[in-house]
């Protein structure tokens, strides 16, 4: 959020507005908000519904919270961009800002390239949240997330090989029966 | 997890929210203005 408020306004230059969605009621996320001095509106999905509606719900978190994500939506209500993150793993802002300058060019331009993602590294303030959760909540999944970086680089491209293998198997069957 | 997340191509699932004013939001109308919308989801203040 940090990062995406210091690009806010390269953002808005290429005709786009953000929006970011948690599940967070109202009072809290005006708190974020004004405590970040946030340039753009923040969503209150309360209920859910929208996490749901989208397929983003993590319900192994604080009850069920959104998994990290982008959408860009162009004004035909078409998604032209996507970046499905993680916490500790998330999309590089600058292919986003690349992809919005480019878009920005040809409005019917959609996002087919892999999105390029980088490791965060917890700040202190993450870090002492994160003990915080485990120490007084018993809440280890936040742990997870910065747990799992010595071998999630090696688990993530792995996933991908077999997503890839996955995809060609299915095109050489619909290959061979003629589709 | 992950197989009913709209992809890219596909038309953006309309929803209604409050804002953290409690402003009403509707991504349809937030279109209406001939701007690209940006929806960040995250985890929310922990």
């Amino acid at each position: 959020m940090a990062e995406i408020k210091k690009q806010y306004a390269d953002i808005i230059k290429y005709k786009t507005r953000a929006y970011a969605l948690s599940v967070d009621p109202p009072k809290q996320s005006r708190a974020v908000a004004s405590e970040m001095m946030l340039p753009f509106d923040l969503l209150c999905d309360v209920k859910k519904t929208v996490i749901r509606l989208y397929d983003l719900v993590n319900p192994f978190e604080h009850g069920g919270i959104a998994r990290p994500a982008i959408f860009i939506i162009n004004p035909g209500g078409k998604i032209c961009y996507r970046s499905i993150d993680g916490t500790a793993h998330r999309v590089d802002l600058t292919h986003v800002l690349n992809f919005l300058k480019a878009h920005y060019d040809n409005p019917d331009l959609t996002n087919t390239e892999p999105v390029d993602k980088k490791w965060i590294i917890p700040s202190w303030k993450t870090t002492r949240q994160i003990l915080k959760n485990m120490m007084l909540r018993g809440n280890l999944a936040d742990w997870k997330h910065y747990g799992m970086f010595p071998v999630s680089p090696i688990i993530i491209p792995l996933k991908k090989l077999k997503r890839k293998l996955g995809e060609k198997g299915k095109s050489n069957d619909q290959a061979d029966s003629g589709l | 997890m992950g197989s009913n997340i709209p992809d890219v191509g596909d038309m953006a699932p309309d929803f209604k929210v409050l804002t953290a004013s409690e402003e009403h939001f509707q991504l349809k109308a937030a279109l209406k203005n001939g701007h690209n919308v940006m929806v960040i989801f995250f985890r929310g203040h922990w």
